[in-house]
């Protein structure tokens, strides 16, 4: 983009002696701490997501109230902030994010416009997600993944895949789930990903939705959790 | 124990073993042979001592073929078998694990076990600076045509880094091949088994190794002629994150 400065650069990172006033830069103070937060409204099925799409910025805010219309908000996103050595301060921003489902199956998330640009690493690894492997066996038994499958380059490791290999050796079915999260405790957000994963095949609902999470102290694990 | 998922006939085929040293050197020219030879998968190796991983195909991301620690393939056309190890082996074990190997191979009618290893290049000595960095051992019943043929290709034979000139080898009961890994134990078993096993040996320091996995196949392909590599070879798509992800652009 051509800009004043004749050069091609995020107008934040331009060195700037300007008006403070301007509107381009993140002019977010440095002793804020922000936090987001996923919350499912309703039971939904991760694995039937087929194609999930940002939206961020004007323009696409614009495309997502035409689209908004086809579908059904299915999660939200709320962002809070503090004063960074004042724990007690906690805000909720009063525009959280979205995530919506078209009646075709796709996932739209609209990410609001108070999601600044120095937050925008906070808020993408706000939201924990699982992955998984299955065997061949698996695969011509029907069976079907929940998840979308591991990445190149990424590997499972330990008991989890020494079981695994195990049950290939057996031809019995295996399949491995693994949940990314940046936290090393089990909160609720990773949880509620862990129930709407169990749910959909097992008869475990019941059981996993009595869990209660109010006291977070009482459950403290670290690593990731393999299902 | 072996999983055994295509029934084929992988007698008299030679066995190429990556040992895990240093740079993993031998597992990125298998990483190579495998992805331009495009061998059949037929399998993997469970063994208790082996750190199990699983994770996605390493060579090509459409495949439901899981990587595993010790994955298996079969060149018919070239009777050759390649060993793929991605899970260390549990410390202290490297010699039942490598027993337990050779006699899989053995089981298996093996014609002759290659095992490739790479060495620490600290050792070297004056001679050893410039020229050829690959070395070898050869068993005594591989014949004097095989140790021609070795010359022919500038490459020499390994001395022990321990060994003063005017020592033989004789003086020590076993090999030692520094950073080698496991080579040296499946080098001297092999062979005292009965089964003739080549060692094939580079010297290498440890970083960005590509270019010397890269010496390493094309001199096993230029010995046992496996692949035509018509103008380079083709890296797996799993080499494109060798060096994990790129720096995040919000740092600049």
């Amino acid at each position: 983009m051509a800009s004043f400065f004749g050069e091609v650069l995020e107008s934040s990172s331009r060195a700037y002696d300007g008006n403070c006033e301007d509107i381009s830069r993140p002019n977010d103070p440095i002793d804020t701490i922000r936090s987001y937060e996923l919350s499912w409204r309703v039971d939904d099925d991760p694995a039937e997501k087929a194609l999930f799409i940002m939206l961020d910025g004007k323009c696409a805010i614009g495309l997502s109230d035409s689209l908004r219309c086809h579908g059904s908000i299915v999660a939200e996103i709320s962002e809070s902030k503090r004063k960074k050595d004042d724990d007690a301060s906690w805000k909720t921003s009063a525009s959280p994010s979205f995530i919506y489902k078209l009646s075709n199956g796709v996932y739209v998330c609209e990410v609001s416009p108070s999601v600044k640009l120095v937050n925008a690493n906070y808020f993408s690894e706000s939201v924990p997600f699982v992955r998984g492997l299955c065997n061949s066996t698996f695969s011509s038994n029907g069976g079907k993944m929940l998840t979308p499958l591991i990445g190149n380059c990424n590997i499972v490791t330990g008991v989890p895949a020494s079981v695994f290999l195990w049950c290939s050796l057996m031809k019995i079915s295996a399949s491995v789930y693994v949940c990314y999260t940046p936290k090393e405790e089990v909160d609720s957000i990773l949880w509620q990903m862990i129930v709407n994963l169990l749910s959909t095949s097992w008869p475990v609902k019941d059981f996993l939705s009595k869990v209660n999470f109010k006291e977070k102290e009482t459950v403290n694990r670290t690593g990731n959790l393999y299902l | 124990m072996f999983s055994n998922e295509k029934s084929v006939d992988i007698s008299e085929s030679t066995f190429i073993i990556p040992s895990i040293s240093v740079g993993n050197v031998p597992q990125l020219a298998v990483d190579l042979l495998v992805n331009n030879a495009k061998p059949e998968y037929i399998g993997f190796i469970f063994h208790e001592h082996l750190i199990p991983i699983i994770g996605p195909n390493a060579y090509d991301e459409s495949s439901s073929i899981i990587s595993s620690s010790c994955e298996v393939y079969f060149l018919a056309s070239k009777k050759i078998v390649f060993l793929q190890i991605r899970g260390s082996i549990v410390p202290g074990r490297e010699e039942e694990f490598g027993k337990d190997l050779i006699n899989w191979a053995v089981e298996n009618k093996a014609k002759r076990i290659v095992t490739l290893s790479s060495i620490l290049a600290d050792v070297r000595k004056d001679k050893d600076l410039d020229g050829c960095q690959i070395r070898y051992l050869l068993p005594s019943i591989a014949g004097k045509d095989l140790v021609k043929v070795f010359q022919s290709f500038d490459w020499k034979e390994y001395e022990d880094p321990r060994l003063p000139d005017d020592k033989s080898e004789g003086d020590y009961d076993r090999i030692y091949v520094p950073g080698g890994g496991f080579g040296q134990i499946i080098y001297t078993i092999g062979n005292e088994i009965g089964c003739s096993t080549v060692f094939l040996m580079m010297f290498v320091y440890e970083g960005d190794n590509r270019d010397e996995a890269i010496t390493m196949a094309d001199s096993l392909n230029h010995w046992i002629d496996i692949v035509d590599v018509k103008a380079s070879w083709i890296p797996p798509i799993s080499w494109s994150s060798l060096y994990g992800n790129p720096p995040p652009l919000d740092i600049y």
